[in-house]
């Protein structure tokens, strides 16, 4: 009886091509995990860049307009403009709607008014309110913020908020979000001698403070974003100044896993100037 | 026999080969994501840039008197940005576009200032502003603002006309 040699593959031969096939798995695992990382922050940084473009040029527009007062707006137009710190922590409490907010202490709040048409004039606010949702705290437990925009159809005749899911009832009404994940929001304003104006409001009882608001010339807005999910495999410490050296402001300082960039804007207020 | 011995297949040689040549494909692919990375972060410069773009006409605007008697002519710098002294809104100004473009007391990222990539001294990225009056037209006073971007070969222009 004799054995037909079969051709296959010998042992050796076998465990090497297990082997060839691991090591080729594994890269493949690997880069995928490199890829979908990259993605990720290509993805992340992509929707910062295109919020803050969007956030600033709506911001620029309004102050453009800020101050403008119709030549046949029958009303005064003696509120212009206002930049308060928002480090009051006011806790707005619409136990009815079950709506809470945040403002957030040392970041600016900015209302301006103008004029749409000879009778109508609004008003609008700008300022950083902290998310209600536990899931969205940073890792250290700090509260992760939001820049909110609200209008105000004439504020001083007949005020009526627009953003309300009853417009008629006023019932519902909160600021809407425009740009997410925000770290900081600063305004400056300065004077015609680029001096900076700490004191400007509309709404104080320092007749110096209203009056500041028609010698602002410049405003500087200062936007510092953070991406959407943690980046780094690292932790990074981020100190944000967003101010004139040695002036008032927020000073932060962050260390942990995500990108920041900080987004500068400057207007001049030409309504105001010309008033 | 011989037949069936004789049939062909991958050499384990062969087989290395092509794992190589995939290997360097996959190295070629990790650095084009990369790549990616780096052109969504210029692509931020630009758009901060953009805004910069902006202050500097706005704070033109702003300033008419400077501009009429070509005060913002003499403002034309390049990657070395220093302040200069002075009281006036016009020095001011050009304080704060030089600060403003060096990214200065923003944001400080493992103690390093995040500053716009600059390549050389010589004329690569600058700002220059010119003063257009009577060249357009004798009663009207504009003002260019010149934008060498990038490595300096990149050059954007914007405009306004003041008075």
């Amino acid at each position: 009886m004799t054995f037909k040699k079969k051709p296959g593959m010998t042992l050796v031969e076998v465990l090497v091509a297990i082997v060839i096939g691991v090591i080729s798995a594994a890269a493949v695992f690997y880069s995928y995990n490199i890829f979908n990382k990259s993605y990720q922050s290509v993805a992340d940084k992509a929707k910062m860049n295109s919020a803050s473009r969007n956030a600033l040029s709506m911001i620029l527009k309004d102050l453009r307009n800020a101050g403008y007062c119709d030549i046949n707006y029958n009303n005064s137009c003696d509120r212009l403009i206002e930049k308060k710190d928002n480090r009051y922590a006011e806790v707005k409490n619409y136990k009815v709607n079950f709506y809470q907010y945040f403002r957030i202490g040392g970041t600016d709040y900015l209302a301006l008014e103008y004029n749409t048409s000879p009778t109508d004039r609004v008003e609008i606010r700008y300022y950083l309110i902290a998310y209600d949702r536990s899931n969205l705290k940073e890792a250290n437990g700090r509260s992760t913020f939001y820049l909110a925009r609200e209008v105000i159809e004439n504020p001083t005749t007949n005020p009526k908020r627009v953003y309300c899911k009853k417009y008629r009832n006023q019932t519902n009404c909160a600021p809407i979000m425009i740009t997410p994940f925000v770290s900081d929001f600063q305004v400056v304003f300065k004077d015609e001698n680029g001096k900076e104006l700490n004191d400007v409001c509309f709404n104080c009882s320092s007749q110096t403070a209203k009056d500041n608001q028609k010698r602002v010339h410049t405003a500087e807005i200062y936007l510092t974003l953070r991406s959407p999910n943690q980046i780094y495999k690292k932790d990074r410490t981020v100190i944000i100044t967003n101010h004139d050296p040695g002036k008032k402001g927020l000073r932060q300082t962050i260390t942990d896993r995500y990108h920041r960039e900080t987004f500068f804007a400057s207007a001049y207020l030409r309504n105001i100037v010309l008033n | 026999m011989k037949k069936l011995n004789s049939k062909k297949g991958f050499s384990i040689i062969e087989s290395l080969v092509c794992l190589v040549i995939i290997g360097i494909g996959f190295v070629a692919i990790n650095q084009l994501t990369g790549h990616a990375i780096q052109s969504v972060d210029r692509s931020i410069e630009k758009n901060k840039v953009n805004f910069l773009a902006e202050m500097i006409i706005e704070d033109i605007m702003g300033n008419p008197t400077a501009a009429i008697s070509s005060g913002f002519g003499s403002f034309d710098e390049r990657c070395t940005y220093n302040n200069k002294g002075g009281n006036s809104l016009l020095a001011k100004q050009h304080n704060k576009w030089v600060d403003k473009l060096k990214a200065k007391q923003q944001i400080k990222i493992n103690n390093k200032y995040k500053i716009p990539r600059c390549d050389s001294v010589k004329d690569k990225k600058k700002i220059h502003v010119i003063n257009t009056k009577g060249q357009i037209n004798s009663n009207l006073t504009g003002v260019r603002l010149n934008f060498f971007t990038g490595k300096g070969k990149q050059k954007k222009y914007l405009g306004v006309i003041v008075k």
